[in-house]
This record gives structure tokens, sequence and C-alpha cells, in this order.
């Protein structure tokens, strides 16, 4: 269960970004997991919108695409409102 | 207004600053830091008390439990300086963690710090904690099918120490398909089979911590 502590550098980065656009929510989160991290795509999902409760990610999907390597990469956010 | 904002952000898992700064901290003082990965009674203490009579001039140990601290009391009746932190029902040891505890814990003259984690062979595959290697044990009553299946402890180890080789008579283990499993997994990794109650392969374990050691420049 190391998927928590992922989720919380996803949603700090994330965060970070995402208070450029005030109003702006955010929709969707990319993000490409290195498969030698061994993350559990549910896992990582349930625990990012279970701290993103509150946030203006609170509804953002969340796409996870494995990839080769040991890296967890933000792709893209997609932001609305 | 919708929007996509392209990041390509790389994302570390937290605490990674925390272990940076630990690494730094080891280096400058001197000290060399492995860190002990393996299931609930892999027999982790076991090998560091067979390893104790050897480094106990210039080691130390931090044992990680859940409760209690049985662990750090075997190893300084074998001799050998420990401290214990006890996670409360974390799954593994995290940086902070250390961190914290260090503030308690002199490390004077010691060159040696070996972390023996939280008996999990999933979570502390995924932490780092300031060490310059992890050495996977895994013992043979566990079964032989266990490099196979956890691969990413295997992936994340400088090592692999097979304990508990004296019971191989008693047990239904091929360590060479553990060996052969390893190997598949990364083929140059060193591979020793151990025995705490015989001394089996404790010195060339030993030994080859301190080529470590000395290659990587901090003795």
């Amino acid at each position: 269960m190391h998927e928590l502590s992922f989720a919380e550098q996803i949603l700090d980065a994330v965060q970070t970004e995402a208070m450029k656009y005030p109003d702006a929510r955010v929709a969707r989160i990319r993000l490409r997991a290195g498969e030698q991290l061994a993350l559990e795509p549910a896992s990582l999902t349930f625990c990012l919108n279970a701290i993103a409760a509150g946030t203006s990610a609170e509804d953002a999907k969340i796409d996870i695409e494995p990839a080769p390597g040991d890296e967890l990469i933000i792709e893209e956010i997609e932001l609305n409102g | 207004m919708d929007k996509t904002v392209k990041l390509e952000q790389k994302v570390k898992a937290k605490g990674h600053e925390i272990a940076e700064e630990l690494r730094a901290m080891f280096r400058q003082r001197g000290i060399y830091v492995v860190n002990i990965i393996g299931s609930p009674g892999a027999g982790k203490t076991a090998l560091l008390e067979a390893l104790a009579p050897h480094i106990r001039d210039h080691a130390a140990a931090i044992e990680g439990d859940l409760q209690t601290d049985e662990d750090k009391q075997r190893l300084e009746r074998a001799g050998l300086r420990a401290w214990q932190i006890n996670t409360s029902g974390a799954c593994h040891l995290d940086a902070a963690m250390v961190r914290d505890a260090l503030k308690e814990f002199p490390l004077d003259g010691v060159k040696l710090l070996i972390i023996e984690n939280v008996g999990n062979l999933v979570c502390p595959a995924s932490f780092e904690i300031g060490e310059d290697i992890k050495v996977a044990a895994i013992s043979v009553t566990e079964g032989d099918d266990k490099p196979a299946k956890y691969p990413t402890a295997i992936r994340v180890s400088s090592a692999v120490v097979i304990t508990k080789a004296d019971l191989l008579p008693h047990v239904r283990c091929n360590v060479e398909r553990m060996r052969k499993d390893v190997h598949a997994t990364v083929a140059e990794m060193p591979f020793f089979i151990t025995s705490a109650q015989t001394g089996t392969g404790a010195k060339e374990f030993l030994g080859w911590i301190g080529d470590q050691a000395n290659a990587s420049g901090r003795w």
C-alpha cells in the first residue's frame, strides 16, 4: 500500500498547477506509471479520489497508462469551468 | 474555459527528499546503510544475530516493527547496539520515521548501519529510507516460489540472502529454483545461502557488504 504516498505527491503537483487557473476545476489527470513501481491502478485512483475531496480535483477522472521503467509521470491535466 | 495543461512532471513518493537528506548525512559521516527487507519470520533478526559477533565494534542496527522492542533486545543480547522504531500499524518504515528516530540515536563510531524493515515483502520495497542498498532476506520455509512471486522486492535489492538453509532437509524447497528466479529478474544478483543456526554464509555476506561499502567510497 504505497499508493497513498504517491497520491499525496500527485495531488500536490496538480493543485500547484491548477492554482494558476483560479476558477477552473480539474476534470482529468493523466498519469504514466512505470511498471517497476508496482502501483495498483485501482488503489492509486481510490487514494487520489479520497484525498482530493474538497479540492478543485475532487471530481477528476484518473487515467493511468502503464509504461516501462520506474517513473511516475503526470502527463497532463484537463481543466474546465 | 476548457483547457489541457501538459505537465510531463515526474512524481516521487512522499519522503523521497527526506531519504536524500538522510543519504547526504550518512555519506558525510562515513556510514554505510543496508536496508533489510523480507517477510515476517524470514529470519531477518536471526541473520543479524549471526552477524553481530563480527560487526559489533563498528555496526549498529535499527529494528522496525509494528509493536514491541523484542528484536532490539535480541540484538543487544547478541552484543549489537540497537534501536527500535515502532510503526504502530504501518507496514513499512519511511524516511521520516528514520529521520525522527535518529534524533534520539547517537551514531558515534558507527560505520555500518543495518536497518531491519517491518516484516513485509511488498511495501518496504517501494520506500527509500536513506539506505545505500536494500537486501532481500527470503527463508527456505517460505517456499521456493517467493522470488518469482515478489519480483519487485528482488528488483530493488542489491543482494538476496536465503535464510534457514539448515532446514533444507526438512522442507520442500528447491534453492536452485530460487536462484534461477532471482537471476531471471536480475541477472547478476549476488545470492547468498545462509543459516543463522550454523553460521553458514555469514562471513561471505559480510565480506560482500564490506566490498560494497569500499566500492561506494564510504569507507
